[in-house]
Formats: structure tokens, sequence, C-alpha cells
């Protein structure tokens, strides 16, 4: 292998530009990784934070953000299931806030019964966390700014033309739709959404301990034949499927990434065969020489490793404050540690395919060639 | 065939498409002795490189056999061709040093091909040393002259201690002081340490070194015959 290692450091400025492509294209599929990972959390995000076992929807609602209005007692008459222990509701729907300047923006209200979840945002007064603020709505704190919602607390605001006061902020609520998420209670937001109070939006349905899922999804479905009934997982899958695929956002993250990959592989492939080709009389000599197949191989192989494994770290390395930057405009993107860590067999994928043309090359050259002068 | 140690018998060897077919060599026999230095030469186009390609392994015969190290060529794998080739030292009028390597390492690679490069170390070293580059071990091809490039050539052939050398004008690119230093390390290959040397080459002083000269026209051996004066022409040549 010395020699694969020499000819690296001998031929500088083409495995420059080979580390520079496995770079850019670790960059590109790192950063392009990372949107598509956090547009699946932020997708489910909201279903994720619940700690329902299972949801009940209206019949066709594709996920959270996009609801079927379903019957209010649903919620009492779910109790009739054998297994069903706790029921909540939660609602959502897009309405106008009014800003503290009078300027307005779209929001996503969300109103949510407390048994949603421990960890589901809710409006508690801040002396006693079991009672809800009237009126009192959290935004995010990545839409402090977009909401001019950056003086002291609590702040007078108008939803949906109703008086509101934001008390507070969460975060790790970043929406993807561009518009904020704002959480209050169950009955503030449908109020504040005008839905009829025979209606709901979801039901959240937790299990008595023992209970099968299986057999608590099939009692509820018998019993809501008009409504879709998931667990909470599946509901989150169909959500994140609903937005990747669905909406073509996803397959245009996805397309990026596997852009970063091709045009890594289609850098590397022309620098790898372009040194290959110039060093081809070296090939024939070592053919001649006694040198396997095998042996020819590895010389080019291990270079390109070699450049990938430099470029693959290099890119990994700039890709953390670029990533940062997008974070200011993107904030729900995440960048989980194992991700940087895929790009190595990545960018060794990328390298090994690089070099299959150069050693088809390299191994069809005839070692006779070397008594030419 | 009296000796398969170095052999073609019967060769011939055609190149090019069918309509436009050129024969390289028509009906070759010849056998190479061990301790002789062997001159090949002829006109161009007369087929030695060709016959150089076939000892060599690097060439299969349309017609005939070749035997190498006892071993008919035509026989054998693939992967022992490979195998035999890593037997015969070779030496190219291009020297076909790698351009990265320094020195030292461009001999080492035989050993690395070979597999057994822990062994070769020093090896490697005294052949290089033997061959005047002692002070020249970590410089690469581009900062040695041609009869220093060709004496490197000549240490890889002779790291894994080849019984057969096979040189295709060697000196063809070396000056005159140069090209005389190599006929005699190649010449004394074949004398001292009983290698089957076999030079190609369309340089005259070479006669005055080769135990036997081959002569080749149109594909075909037109004169074979050995140079029984030879150590007394040597002599004679090199105090001129």
């Amino acid at each position: 292998m010395r020699l694969a290692f020499h000819n690296i450091g001998h031929e500088r400025i083409r495995v420059l530009v080979t580390v520079l492509g496995i770079t850019c294209a670790t960059m590109l599929m790192l950063v392009q990784g990372s949107i598509l990972l956090g547009f699946l959390g932020a997708a489910s995000k909201i279903i994720d934070t619940t700690d329902a076992d299972i949801w009940i929807a209206g019949r066709g609602a594709p996920c959270f953000e996009f609801p079927v209005s379903l019957e209010r007692r649903f919620a009492e008459l779910a109790h009739s299931v054998p297994g069903v222990g706790e029921t909540s509701r939660i609602l959502t729907r897009i309405v106008p806030f009014r800003k503290p300047d009078g300027d307005q923006q779209l929001v996503t209200l969300i109103g949510a019964d407390r048994g949603v979840g421990k960890r589901f945002p809710m409006p508690v007064v801040s002396l006693n966390a079991s009672a809800i603020e009237p009126e009192g709505v959290l935004i995010d704190e990545s839409s402090r700014r977009i909401l001019n919602a950056s003086g002291k607390l609590p702040l007078p605001v108008e939803l949906n033309e109703r008086r509101a006061n934001v008390i507070g902020e969460t975060s790790g609520f970043s929406s993807f739709l561009g518009t904020p998420y704002v959480f209050t209670s169950y009955q503030d937001g449908a109020r504040y959404s005008g839905l009829g109070p025979e209606e709901t939006m979801f039901i959240l349905v937790r299990m008595q301990a023992r209970a099968k899922i299986e057999e608590v999804v099939q009692g509820l479905k018998d019993r809501f034949p008009s409504a879709d009934v998931w667990t909470r997982e599946e509901f989150s899958h169909k959500a994140q499927i609903y937005w990747t695929s669905q909406t073509g956002a996803g397959g245009a993250i996805l397309t990026a990434a596997l852009l970063g990959f091709f045009i890594g592989l289609a850098v590397v492939s022309q620098a790898v065969y372009a040194t290959t080709m110039e060093n081809i009389e070296e090939f024939a000599t070592l053919k001649a020489l006694g040198a396997s197949n095998w042996f020819v191989m590895r010389v080019i192989v291990a270079q390109a490793v070699a450049c990938g494994i430099a470029g693959c770290l290099l890119g990994i390395l700039i890709s953390a404050p670029v990533i940062q930057q997008v974070k200011s405009v993107i904030p729900w993107l995440v960048t989980p540690p194992w991700l940087p860590v895929a790009m190595l067999p990545l960018a060794l994928t990328i390298c090994t395919l690089a070099s299959i043309i150069s050693v088809r090359a390299a191994l069809a050259v005839e070692p006779a060639r070397v008594f030419r002068a | 065939m009296p000796d398969k140690k170095l052999a073609v018998a019967g060769v011939s060897v055609s190149f090019g498409p069918t309509r436009a077919r050129v024969r390289a060599l028509s009906d070759v026999s010849i056998s190479f002795t061990p301790g002789e230095l062997t001159l090949v030469t002829g006109p161009s186009g007369s087929g030695k490189t060709t016959l150089l390609s076939l000892l060599g392994c690097l060439l299969t015969p349309d017609e005939g056999k070749v035997y190498v190290n006892g071993s008919e060529v035509s026989r054998v794998s693939g992967r022992e061709q490979t195998r035999l080739r890593g037997h015969i030292g070779y030496i190219f009028q291009a020297f076909r040093l790698f351009h990265s390597l320094p020195a030292l390492e461009n001999v080492m690679i035989a050993a690395d091909i070979a597999g057994g490069r822990s062994h070769c170390a020093e090896r490697a070293r005294r052949l290089l040393v033997d061959l005047g580059l002692g002070d020249k071990l970590r410089l690469k091809p581009d900062e040695l002259s041609g009869g220093e490039k060709q004496r490197v050539a000549i240490a890889r052939a002779l790291l894994s201690e080849p019984g057969i050398v096979l040189a295709d004008e060697p000196t063809a690119s070396l000056d005159f002081q140069a090209g005389q230093q190599i006929r005699e390390i190649l010449r004394n290959l074949a004398s001292e340490q009983s290698r089957t040397v076999v030079v190609v080459s369309h340089d005259d002083r070479w006669k005055h070194y080769a135990h036997r000269t081959v002569v080749l026209e149109d594909g075909c051996i037109v004169d074979d015959r050995r140079n029984t004066t030879c150590e007394r022409t040597l002599s004679a040549y090199s105090s001129a």
C-alpha cells in the first residue's frame, strides 16, 4: 500500500480535488440529511409529544395539521370500549394572531386538555402548576421575533379577534409550516378557533394497565366506524409519510441529499480515473512484475479510500458551523450524533464506486506494453 | 528442446485485424542457457520485442510453446503465469520506475508484490549500494540520471534473485558511459551469477559483451552464433 500513499503525496493537486469533492458531497449530504431528519421530526412533533396510546381522528385526516372534525361525544363514548382508561381532546386551527404592535400574523393554534401528556406545552399558572391560566397562551422561543413578542410577559395579544395573553415560551416546537405554533388550553383553544360545542378534532386515549393495544384499537374502530383510529406510532408515521412523500417536500430534500452523493461520485470518479490513466504505464509495469489483479485493485481503491476518509472528516468539520448557521433559518433542523458517523460509510461507498471504472481500466491494461519505449 | 528453463518451440505470433494481419514471429524455436548473456538483435519490426514478451509470459503465442522455469506457459493458469512473472527480472528501455517512490521503495515494490517485504529491505539496500547508488536511496526517479534510473531498475529486477533476466534496449536511453556500466553489470549477472540473461538491442556494442548473438529478421531467426572470442574482444574493447 506504500505505492498508494506515495502516489497521494506525489499528486497533491489531484488529491486535493478529490478530497474537496468528497468534502462538498459530505457537507451536502450532512446538511440535507439534517434537514430531512428535522423535517420528519417536526412533521410528527406534536403527536410524539403526547402520552396518548391511541389517536381517534375524523375520517381522512392525513396528519395533525389538517384535521377533520369529530363529534365531541366520542370522548365519552370511548369509555364504553374495554381497555380505555382516560380520554382527552386536542384541536388545531390556523387563526390570525394580532401582535402587540398591531401587525397581524397567521399562527397554528393548538388547544389541548391537561391529560394529553406531561411533556405537552400547557399555559399553567406560574404559582400553581395544576391550574390553567385563563386566556393564557404559550409561543415557541423560535417564533418570538416573527410574533414580535419579545416584550415583558404577560404580553396582551389577540387571537382570532379575541383577547389572549402570551404568558410564557416553549422550546423545540418551531413550526415547519411557516405559521408559528401557539399553545393554549382546550377550552380557550375552542373559543379562539370558533369550534362548535359538539365538535372536537382529535380524541386521545390512554389505556388501562394491562390492556392490549390491538384489542383496544379494534374495539374503538368497531365503536366509531366513521372515524379513523391509530396507535400513536401509526399516526406519527402516517404524518411523516404525508409530509415527506405526498407533499413532495421530503422528496425534494432527499433528492438534494442524493445529488450530493452523485456529485461526489462524479467528481471523485473523474479525479481517480484521470490519475489512473495518467499512471496506466505504472499499472502495466506492476502487472509485468507479477502483481496480481488484487494488488493492482488495492492500490487504486486505497488511494480513493484515503481521499474519502480525509474528505469526509473535513466535510464533517466544516458542516458543524454551516449547520449552526442553517439552524438560525430552519430551527427544526436536527443532526443526531449518528448522522456524521453515517457519512463515513457513505463517503467510502462513493470512493469505492468511483474506483470501479479506474480498476477496470488498470486491470485491462496489457502488461506487454511495458516493452514499448 | 534441450533446455526448458527458458525456451520457445515453434512459436508464431501475429498482430492486427484479420485482413491486415502482420506476422511478428514465424515458427521460431530457441532455448537459452543459464550463465549466458544472449543478445537478440535485428532490424526494427523483426520480432525481437515480441520474442521477449513471450519469454516474459506477457504474451501468448498463436502457435507453439513457451517454457519458463520448466513450465509450459500455455498449460498453466493465469494466476500461475502471474506467479512465474514474479520469478523473472525485467529491465526496460524506459526504466518503468514508479515516479512517486524513492529509489529504495522502487526496488522494494518487487518485494511488496511478492508479499515478502520485511525480509527484503536489507537486500534491496545492498543491491543499490553494490550498484553505486548508496547515497541515492531516498531520491525519486525525477532526481536521478538516466544511468542511475536504469541501475535502480536493475536492482528491482534482481531483488527476487531471478534465474532469468530479460532486458529490452536497456541502454538505448543512456549515454556511452552509463551504457557501458549497464552492459558490464548484465554480463556479470550471467558470467558470475549463472543467470540466464536475454538482451534485446540494436546497439552493436552489446556484441562485445554477449556470449551468444541471435539475429532476427521478418520474424525468423537468420543467425544464431556463440561469440567464442567474447572475452578477448571485451578486454580489447574496454582498453580502447
